[in-house]
């Protein structure tokens, strides 16, 4: 209780000297400690758009144009904004529960649950999602959260990539998805276990020093102004606490949101504009395997539907290919790697995307001939 | 009044308006009934649990707009203004046919330059404005329960519905053996595919899981002595009988059918597993 109460005090003390708090994260981007060239891409999309845009409104409203077919625009819009509509709420609760974890939990709690060196740390990790049953974009703040209190990168790895596979929603919707092979959907936890057990474990042999962004790092020093000028340790009631956790979500979510609507736009481009023949004519396990993979990527559904996607590419290719599909795509896709890279040094990042590739590739290479 | 600019700060003004700006876009289109074009009604409480988080986080950091803050840049707030900017500029277009299946949406949307996308326009822009008028047909929408619809035949012949039409559609593909010979009512609209035997159809419906982004088409072939008059991605009503047969390689149901009908586009296009 104690150590609590002084690191909630050098908390405040720290956020009360520090002036330039809102300059770090405004300045340093969304993501960046080169905020440059993300910040550029953004200005140069967002000109682009802009323009079109206009552009679009003035086609529309002169007449010698009024019948041009911008239905093409409209679907891609629909889209981008439903992939948004669905993940927003997700994202929000991924933040809160960060938060919660940033403010109400302790450093000792966290490590009690997640034992630092012990095999049982990565136990607890794969467990884990099961009680947190949102998909994918809502546990990569939950899981940086994690890190920030101490959880060794290993487990926080493999609770990343378990969480959204071991998901009890996921589970029942592969269920639904493949009413004539039940065993999909077990086959699609025990190996996305798997994976992300040998993912943690390649962390746990190769370590990487460090794993936060700066801003993310610096966060019990500088970053929250909450409450600093008003309060001291003594007089911190849940009131406090509370609004700690939402004006932290709030700040969090302009760190992380931005690349969440990035990676929306990407793939709801690649869905609406990329024709289908690119998937065609296609032969050979490998081939195969590597192609629903980087479907899974691209495509960028969330984890709790893209067992009926799935399905659809049954008929297609092989069922080896399908499953390193099912596998990969609640690990990795666009919108979660930009999420990513807002959270985690990009080395550890690229290190993260090589050895899930890297694994998930190899082991349905191993079970393609079973699965057929 | 100068005063209180100079004290404004910039920065969480902007945040503020941001943050003020999705909720108040979530609450449009749950009032409107437009939500449903993007997502699965069962997101809906999802999102009301958004925007209760969104005004808190704002109201929350209220004190802050009295904080001045000197070299702020905005450019990383670009990127959230731009949904905001196409969510209230351009409406919703719902989606022909699947966009997983890549390019057919472009093609989807091409077909359906002429007629369908007129009235989707039409419908859908009027949806903010007339609120009321669309709240009465609203309620009965939310009131989905996520149960199991129950699969009885009527009369001796399959329904298909708005509710019904994944569940019973499974259920066919399944037992097929079962239902052959069997009438069955089914509406949806046409999609027509090189690939299929001359003449045959597909009659399909949006199956929605999550949101639009993987909807993907199911439903079944039809055969119809007259389909070269039918126009792709018309919405029909067809009463036929089901006739199990192997169909380029595949034993496949197809609806052999007996009367089509026109009709317009149900106001829920889409179709849930669950």
């Amino acid at each position: 209780m104690k150590d609590k109460i002084d690191k909630l005090s050098s908390f405040l003390d720290s956020g009360k000297n520090n002036t330039g708090q809102l300059k770090l994260y405004s300045e340093a981007g969304l993501e960046n400690p080169k905020p440059k060239k993300p910040g550029d891409l953004m200005l140069f999309i967002f000109i682009i758009m802009a323009a079109a845009y206009f552009l679009l409104a003035i086609i529309k409203s002169s007449n010698w144009a009024a019948n041009v077919d911008i239905s093409w625009l409209l679907v891609f819009n629909t889209v981008f904004l439903s992939i948004l509509i669905q993940a927003f709420p997700f994202l929000l609760l991924g933040l809160l529960v960060a938060s919660i974890i940033q403010v109400f939990v302790s450093s000792e709690t966290i490590t009690r649950i997640f034992p630092r060196s012990s095999g049982l740390g990565f136990i607890v990790a794969m467990v884990a999602g099961v009680f947190f049953p949102v998909c994918d974009c809502a546990i990569v703040p939950v899981a940086a959260g994690l890190v920030k209190r101490g959880v060794p990168l290993p487990a926080a790895v493999t609770f990343l990539l378990a969480a959204p596979i071991v998901n009890p929603i996921v589970i029942a919707s592969t269920w639904y998805a493949f009413p004539n092979e039940p065993y999909l959907a077990l086959l699609r936890v025990y190996f996305g276990l798997i994976v992300a057990f040998a993912a943690g474990f390649m962390f746990r042999l190769f370590p990487e020093e460090h794993v936060l962004l700066l801003t993310a790092d610096n966060f019990n020093s500088c970053n929250c102004s909450c409450s600093c000028d008003h309060s001291n340790v003594e007089m911190m009631g849940l009131r406090d606490k509370v609004e700690m956790i939402f004006r932290h979500a709030a700040q969090e979510f302009f760190q992380v949101g931005g690349f969440l609507i990035f990676g929306a736009l990407l793939s709801s481009a690649v869905q609406v504009f990329v024709p289908k023949d690119i998937l065609n004519g296609v032969s050979g396990a490998a081939v195969s395997i590597l192609i629903m993979m980087i479907a899974a990527f691209v495509l960028s559904v969330c984890s709790t539907s893209d067992a009926f996607i799935a399905r659809t590419f049954v008929n297609q290719f092989p069922m080896g290919a399908v499953m390193g599909f099912m596998i990969l795509g609640p690990m990795l896709d666009i919108k979660n790697l930009l999420m990513l890279l807002g959270s985690f040094q990009k080395r550890v990042v690229i290190k993260l995307v090589l050895i899930i590739f890297c694994i998930t590739f190899i082991l349905m290479l191993i079970v393609a001939p079973w699965l057929g | 009044m100068r005063n209180i600019l100079y004290e404004l700060n910039l920065d969480a003004l902007v945040k503020t308006i941001i943050l003020l700006g999705f909720a108040l876009f979530f609450f449009l289109i749950i009032q409107s009934g437009q939500v449903l074009t993007y997502v699965h009604p069962r997101i809906v409480p999802y999102m009301y649990f958004a925007i209760i988080v969104i005004i808190l986080m704002v109201l929350f950091s209220l004190p802050d707009l009295r904080r001045r803050q000197k070299n702020v840049t905005y450019l990383p707030y670009l990127i959230f203004l731009l949904p905001l900017l196409t969510a209230f500029a351009l409406p919703p277009q719902a989606m022909d046919t699947s966009p997983i299946s890549f390019g057919s949406a472009n093609a989807g949307a091409e077909g359906s330059a002429g007629s369908r996308s007129d009235d989707s326009i039409s419908s859908s822009g009027s949806n903010i404005g007339d609120s009321n008028v669309a709240d009465d047909s609203q309620s009965d929408q939310y009131s989905y329960s996520g149960r199991e619809p129950e699969l009885q035949m009527i009369d001796g012949s399959i329904v298909l519905d708005d509710d019904n039409f994944y569940q019973w559609s499974e259920e066919i593909f399944t037992n097929m053996d079962a239902y052959a010979g069997k009438q069955i009512e089914a509406t949806g609209f046409i999609m027509q595919n090189e690939q299929l035997i001359k003449n045959d159809f597909a009659l399909a419906r949006l199956l929605m899981t999550c949101c639009v982004a993987d909807t993907v088409p199911i439903g079944f072939l039809c055969r119809y002595e007259e389909s070269e008059n039918l126009e792709d991605h018309s919405w029909i009503k067809v009463t036929g009988n089901i006739k199990v047969m192997d169909y380029n390689g595949q034993t496949l149901p197809v609806i052999v059918i007996d009367k089509l009908e026109p009709t317009s586009k149900p106001d829920n296009e889409y179709v849930y597993p669950y």
